[in-house]
């Protein structure tokens, strides 16, 4: 309906709002406002927190789900993979990591995220959905992600996740089905927030927000990281503590 | 379609009309005659293709360029996977090449012969263990393919294959120091159509110049020439390796892929990895605690 409504719009009508866009200057350029440089965060928790306080809504399978991780982490009859092999942390425990990472706009197309930590990389399609087929033939640990910008918010839907993977590094659980929903934008000059919604009703009874904030910082460089060599000092990030 | 991917579909045809409709004819003459050229940039970067490499060997630069790539041991000659029917073999490199410095030639043979013996019944290669494979060894990884970002003050090389990642950064000079590190300090420019890529800072642990194993020094220093060919259809890089440490004189070497569409997709290297059939394989990059 709303289709029909647009195209109904008559000469005149499209002349005023061509020549408003125009004056306007800035109008379509702000469509897309520039988030890339390098950020870092300044603050690491290995639980995740809630936007809204309180503990994770489990279900009674998540429930279990959570208890087993936490269990086999401490006894070590689940690796924490992630940090052994350094494979890919998966989403959103990779929004939590203590290491910069750098938001790329290109190539056209795609804004990709590229972390220091185990060298990740995330693709985002930019205004395309997400392919189905791939969600699941190649299931990812980060997942397969679709972007685009409402106003100065890069919403970033992911899906096709691995089921290998935490959502912390206490072992909060997720299943194959976990979809999620960030909203990265700018909220000053040199912060960037990132709300991820979590949706995964097998293990949680209702869908929950994590929020992260890192600062901008094009002063360093993203180094080369490679598992179990000494890495970059952390000390500027509160939180970590390095065994 | 989504509504909002498609309120952002029809927000940038809309947009993009706009910028049609409002160039006036010199601006439109300008784009017309720079658009083939793009300013002296190879066009290297997309969403809809990425380079596969054409092998996992060095290739002979053209005649007259100065000393090639290490070739096998002409004892050991080497059949590939895809060399056609035939016993599948080892790379056994060529320490008695002259370019070698008796060290560099010293440790390839013992390379080969923990090789040759069966300690280590497959040779180590970078990529295949999930390390890094440095500069220029990195090019050589064929079976996944690799993409690249440009934008106006970096290149970015990103391999499918443990999403291995080098950055350039397009500025004519070196930073005063530079630590060693397994990719180095990359800095480029263009060049009538080719992207110039010079390297140095390259540690040398478990770093080689090529599957033969050629070491190197910290002393390396590599240009790299990307260019596309003609048809668009082919990438190739004119490499050469100097390194007064380890070579008697500097390495010419070739490589080639071919445009490939493929999306970028997660491969990691460290999964279902192990060393099933107890191969006593190269360990992979592990943690024995975790970083943080």
């Amino acid at each position: 309906m709303g289709d029909l409504r647009v195209r109904s719009r008559g000469g005149l009508e499209w002349a005023a709002l061509l020549a408003a866009t125009i004056l306007s200057g800035a109008a379509c350029a702000a469509d897309t406002p520039d988030l890339s440089g390098i950020y870092w965060a300044t603050r690491y928790n290995p639980k995740i927190q809630l936007v809204d306080g309180g503990d994770l809504p489990l279900t009674a399978a998540g429930k279990a789900a959570y208890e087993n991780n936490m269990a086999g982490l401490k006894d070590g009859s689940i690796p924490d993979n992630a940090r052994k092999l350094c494979v890919p942390d998966g989403v959103p425990r990779v929004l939590a990591n203590p290491y910069p990472f750098e938001i790329v706009d290109g190539p056209p197309g795609q804004t990709t995220i590229i972390y220091e930590l185990s060298h990740q990389v995330r693709a985002i399609a930019m205004d395309k959905p997400l392919s189905e087929k791939e969600l699941i033939t190649f299931p990812a640990f980060n997942g397969h992600s679709a972007g685009h910008f409402e106003g100065d918010t890069l919403v970033v839907e992911t899906a096709g996740f691995k089921d290998k993977s935490f959502l912390d590094a206490t072992g909060a659980p997720h299943t194959d089905e976990l979809r999620t929903f960030e909203r990265i934008r700018k909220v000053s000059p040199t912060q960037l927030e990132d709300v991820v919604t979590i949706h995964d009703p097998e293990y949680y009874t209702r869908d929950w927000q994590a929020r992260f904030v890192y600062t901008l910082r094009n002063d360093v460089r993203i180094e080369d990281y490679v598992c179990g060599e000494q890495h970059r000092d952390l000390s500027s990030v509160a939180g970590v503590r390095r065994p | 379609m989504s509504k909002f991917a498609f309120k952002g579909t029809l927000a940038a045809a809309f947009c993009a009309g706009i910028a049609v409709w409002a160039m006036n004819g010199h601006a439109f003459a300008q784009a017309a005659t720079q658009a083939p050229a793009k300013g002296g940039i190879p066009d290297l970067a997309s969403v809809d293709f990425a380079w596969l490499a054409l092998g996992a060997d060095w290739r002979d630069p053209p005649p007259g360029s100065g000393h090639g790539p290490i070739k096998p041991d002409p004892d050991h000659p080497f059949h590939g996977n895809v060399a056609g029917e035939g016993q599948v073999t080892i790379r056994i490199g060529n320490y008695r090449d002259p370019v070698l410095k008796p060290w560099a030639a010293a440790q390839m043979l013992a390379s080969n012969e923990e090789a040759l013996s069966g300690k280590r019944s497959v040779p180590f290669a970078a990529q295949a263990r999930c390390w890094p494979g440095g500069v220029p060894g990195q090019l050589l990884y064929p079976a996944e393919p690799f993409y690249f970002i440009q934008t106006p003050k970096q290149v970015w090389m990103i391999w499918e294959r443990d999403h291995m990642v080098r950055r350039i950064y397009l500025t004519d000079k070196h930073s005063e120091t530079v630590t060693p590190s397994w990719f180095g300090e990359s800095i480029g420019h263009y060049d009538n159509g080719e992207l110039v890529v010079d390297t140095v800072g390259l540690s040398t642990r478990n770093s080689y110049i090529d599957n033969f194993r050629t070491p190197h020094t910290e002393k390396e220093h590599v240009v790299e020439r990307f260019k596309v060919s003609a048809d668009g259809k082919t990438l190739e890089a004119s490499v050469v390796v100097d390194d007064s440490d380890t070579f008697n004189e500097p390495l010419h070497l070739v490589q080639r892929w071919r445009k490939v569409k493929n999306p970028l997709l997660e491969t990691v290297c460290a999964e279902n990895n192990g060393d099933y059939f107890h191969q006593n394989l190269f360990p992979l990059p592990e943690a024995d605690k975790p970083d943080f």
